[in-house]
């Protein structure tokens, strides 16, 4: 089953950067849903959390350069921010390779392509989220009882699915409005 | 706590409110059961004989001050160290007015823990309590010799260190047990000094009904989160929880990695 990554880009540097990506023909992992939000300070921790509520398995966040922010002093913000949050959360047990912070400019389509493919496969070596994820709506206390078999695993995403068509949670497309509404 | 320092307390307390230089009192009383005080306003000095400060006192006055500076007039307030920096912090976040308050510093020996009425031991804050100084006062009471438990600023960190270091699973597994005790009671939030914004996105009803563990845990990332640079250590959420839950693990481990925003020019 292949993982979800959400990743944050700031609409200046990290979108651009995707976007050149994309008209330079890079490919990268199509599990990649891109969220695009005003500046990377706009990512406050209930984005991240939410996202793997909702079933991510890994949350990158992406902003211009230190010093390159549109907004001057948005990133530093960022990188204060989430360090701190990634550290709690990887205090809380959550592997910290699920999380990672990175900045990207427009300029950077290959290195989008590269850190989203690195990234990727950095999650997909650990594989889903079982700890943290939205299952855990479901049936509390799985993660010692879900070891085995592909059975628990489809009831895992029938579960997803059920939540996903849940009116007020929409697609991933949406969240970026969403999300802010929702928490 | 020696009887001279409530003494002094009282006194100091009455002629304030005679002179009319502060129109209330803000200290503590007897509350519904022994050896639970409770904080309370006095707003006649013939009632300041009911002031009480002893090694049973464990809330914080401070966060009162924020309701108590929009009233009309000073409020006298006693404050030991821990409380005295909660109140700083207050008054930089700009919800408590200095100018309102008058503030008396009173001497601290640790407050203990209550269990079923009966004393047992200092509180876990008080065990690594190394504020000795008042950052904020108009007048000191007794404080002589506050004797401190802890020799250095490190102590505290250990509970961090010992769950840092052991592995994610581990850890996940010991926030989950800890955690999934958490009955959402938001004793932690209402207590907290720091903790005062009126629109919370934790009272969202999606988030608060049922408890979940996977919520709980979320919550508890964002309760501590928030007062990520904030949070005076004061250890009162830690101190209210029902469930016994140790928050101040939490809030230390913002504390222990934390790091100002830093703005290159
Ligand atoms: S989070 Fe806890 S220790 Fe920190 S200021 Fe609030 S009540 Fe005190
Ligand atoms: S005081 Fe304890 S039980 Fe109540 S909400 Fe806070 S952590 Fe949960």
């Amino acid at each position: 089953m292949p993982v979800n990554i959400v990743a944050f880009c700031c609409n200046w540097c990290s979108y651009a950067g995707a976007d050149l990506a994309g008209t330079s023909r890079l490919a990268y992992p199509s599990q990649v849903k891109i969220i695009r939000v005003p500046c990377s300070c706009r990512v406050d921790e209930a984005f991240v959390l939410r996202a793997f509520i909702r079933g991510a398995d890994g949350v990158i966040v992406c902003g211009c350069h230190l010093g390159d922010c549109h907004y001057m002093t948005g990133n530093h913000h960022t990188k204060q921010r989430m360090e701190a949050l990634f550290g709690l959360l990887e205090f809380m047990g959550m592997e910290r390779e699920r999380l990672r912070l990175e900045w990207i400019s427009a300029s950077e389509g290959a290195k989008f392509a590269d850190t989203m493919a690195g990234f990727t496969a950095q999650v997909e070596k650990l594989g889903k989220n079982e700890r943290y994820a939205g299952k855990c709506f479901e049936a509390a206390d799985a993660e010692t009882t879900n070891t085995e078999a592909t059975d628990t695993e489809t009831a895992d995403v029938e579960a997803m699915d059920v939540e996903a068509t849940d009116a007020e949670t929409a697609d991933t497309e949406t969240t970026n409005t969403k999300a802010a509404e929702d928490i | 706590m020696s009887n001279d320092t409530v003494l002094k307390m009282r006194t100091r307390a009455r002629e304030m409110l005679a002179s009319g230089e502060v129109t209330q009192v803000l200290a503590w009383e007897a509350g519904e059961f022994p050896n639970y005080p409770a904080p309370a306003f006095f707003k006649d000095e013939n009632a300041c004989g009911r002031i009480l400060y002893d090694r049973f006192c464990t809330a914080n006055l401070s966060k009162f001050m924020i309701e108590a500076s929009r009233n009309e007039g000073k409020t006298l307030v006693f404050l030991r160290p821990c409380d005295a920096y909660s109140l700083t912090q207050l008054i930089k976040e700009n919800q408590v007015n200095r100018e309102k308050a008058y503030i008396i510093g009173v001497g601290c020996e640790g407050c203990v823990t209550v269990y079923e009425g009966e004393e047992c031991g200092l509180l876990e804050s008080c065990l690594v309590c190394i504020k000795t100084d008042y950052p904020i006062y108009d007048e000191l009471i007794g404080t002589e010799n506050n004797p401190r438990t802890a020799t250095t600023g490190t102590e505290r960190f250990e509970g961090v260190t010992r769950v840092e270091e052991t592995d994610a699973s581990a850890r996940y597994g010991f926030w989950q047990t800890q955690l999934s005790r958490c009955i959402r009671c938001n004793a932690c939030r209402n207590i907290c000094p720091t903790c005062h914004c009126k629109v919370c996105m934790l009272d969202k009803e999606s988030l608060t009904n049922p408890p979940n563990p996977l919520e709980n845990k979320f919550f508890h990332v964002i309760r501590a989160y928030h007062q990520n640079g904030r949070c005076t250590d004061c250890g009162q959420c830690a101190r209210v929880c029902p469930q016994g839950i140790p928050l101040q693990l939490l809030n230390r481990k913002l504390i222990k990695a934390y790091k100002p925003v830093e703005v290159q020019p």
